[in-house]
């Protein structure tokens, strides 16, 4: 019974496949038609065959899905990368203006560029508390004899906040710049002086340190003078300004 | 460079019939399809995973389908498979005891002819416990047993893509092999109906 079994089941497999020759497909197919025994065993045979047909097909589609999923990532990104080119070379074209801008100012910047872009001849007409009688050193100053305004300096035992500032001043017109510094210097650190003149003092003490090359210093006096919203030179310490000595200091 | 091939309806399901260029046919099936059924799985509950799932279980009938005739292209493609996605979302829905009201309202509205194509997205669990089913097999078997019947090939082409020595060992092999995965059906009489159904239509 076993061996007729394998023999029929054989026989349906060899007929499923197209294998069997003439004879044999017309003989298989009367049995199949009429022995329910033949029917079911190929009604089996031919639902196993539908179910690796039916596994093959998933298995394809399954891997058509992974390749298409990588396709269309690979799309989104070239869309992505389309969509953010122009916003990518207009970009590129703005930094690149702007590091040329940059570049421009870090190789032509100077010292004495930058002195004298910020530097304002003092206007004797703003002076604080000009006197009746104003002193020999101030009427010098007002001819814009600095030479002399020094002499009579070197001449004074003790002399006015406002001579040691004009002086300070007509050092920097005869670009003295040391000598402006000490003078500048002198007023800043003087008690008795009740801060007259200090707040000049201290604007253009730094850019008699730019003019000699003391960034560090110089720095951090525009710092506080940029810092502090009442000072009177508040205005004439712009970012620009700061920016052109830390430029100096790098190179 | 790999070219793009897009075919119009009437040559894909020639084509998913035939066989030839089916590759080409279902990646164009994708090219112009995944993103509209994806959206509405995404817009009614489902995750991305479940629109690429019911997605494939939607081309995987299409294709069976086409291949026993049962679409001839009364409505594009396109609207078809739109459809078969619905009803099998539909199907999952329920599956997971959260069918939407407006969905049951869909399927009451649709004609009996529709109905009819889509049974046979119905029994995706058991489809998919057949599919596992033949993935249990040992790979050789699996992969004999797809090249003759899946592939077509013949036993020679066979016998290169394997190493056994002759025909003969490859064709015993074949036959141990569809016995064994007939036994295993056997054993699940679950699965019968699914498989009359994919057998018959």
């Amino acid at each position: 019974m076993d061996k007729d079994l394998r023999d029929m089941h054989e026989r349906l497999v060899d007929h499923m496949d197209g294998v069997s020759v003439d004879e044999e497909k017309q003989a298989v197919s009367s049995l199949i038609a009429a022995d329910p025994v033949w029917a079911k065993a190929w009604e089996d045979l031919k639902e196993t065959r539908t179910a690796i047909l039916h596994f093959g097909l998933r298995q394809k589609v399954a891997l058509i899905h992974e390749e298409m999923k990588n396709e269309r990532s690979t799309v989104k990104t070239g869309n992505y990368r389309r969509m953010i080119r122009p916003f990518l070379s207009v970009a590129a074209i703005f930094i690149f203006l702007v590091a040329g801008y940059y570049f421009y100012r870090f190789y032509t910047i100077s010292p004495e560029k930058v002195f004298s872009s910020n530097y304002v001849t003092y206007d004797q007409g703003t002076l604080r508390g000009t006197e009746d009688h104003p002193s020999a050193v101030e009427q010098a100053f007002q001819k814009k004899d600095h030479v002399a305004v020094l002499l009579l300096m070197a001449g004074s035992a003790s002399s006015s906040p406002k001579d040691k500032f004009l002086a300070g001043i007509s050092c920097l017109e005869l670009k003295n710049y040391a000598g402006a510094k000490t003078y500048f210097k002198d007023i800043i650190g003087d008690k008795q002086g009740n801060g007259l003149f200090k707040d000049e003092a201290e604007y253009y003490l730094a850019l008699a340190s730019i003019a000699t090359k003391e960034y560090g210093p110089a720095l951090s006096i525009l710092k506080k003078i940029r810092d502090e919203k009442q000072h009177p030179y508040h205005q004439e310490v712009t970012d620009k300004l700061i920016q052109d000595v830390k430029m100096l200091s790098w190179k | 460079m790999h070219v793009v091939r897009k075919f119009p309806d009437a040559e894909i399901v020639s084509n998913l019939r035939t066989g030839d260029l089916m590759d080409d046919s279902i990646r164009s099936l994708y090219r112009d399809h995944f993103d509209k059924l994806t959206r509405y799985i995404l817009a009614n509950n489902g995750s991305q995973q479940d629109a690429e799932d019911i997605f494939q279980e939607t081309i995987v009938s299409f294709i069976e389908l086409v291949k026993k005739d049962k679409f001839r292209g009364e409505s594009s493609i396109g609207t078809f498979l739109y459809s078969m996605n619905r009803h099998a979302w539909l199907n999952e829905l329920k599956r997971k005891g959260r069918a939407l009201l407006r969905e049951e309202k869909f399927e009451m509205n649709m004609d009996r002819g529709e109905a009819d194509k889509l049974q046979q997205m119905a029994y995706g669990e058991e489809k998919q416990e057949i599919a596992r089913l033949v993935a249990s097999l040992g790979d050789t078997c699996k992969k004999i047993l797809l090249l003759f019947y899946y592939e077509e090939r013949t036993m020679k082409e066979i016998l290169d893509a394997t190493d056994y020595d002759n025909e003969q060992v490859v064709r015993n092999k074949k036959y141990k092999c569809l016995k064994q995965l007939e036994q295993m059906l056997n054993e699940k009489p679950e699965l019968k109906q699914t498989l009359k159904n994919l057998l018959h239509g």
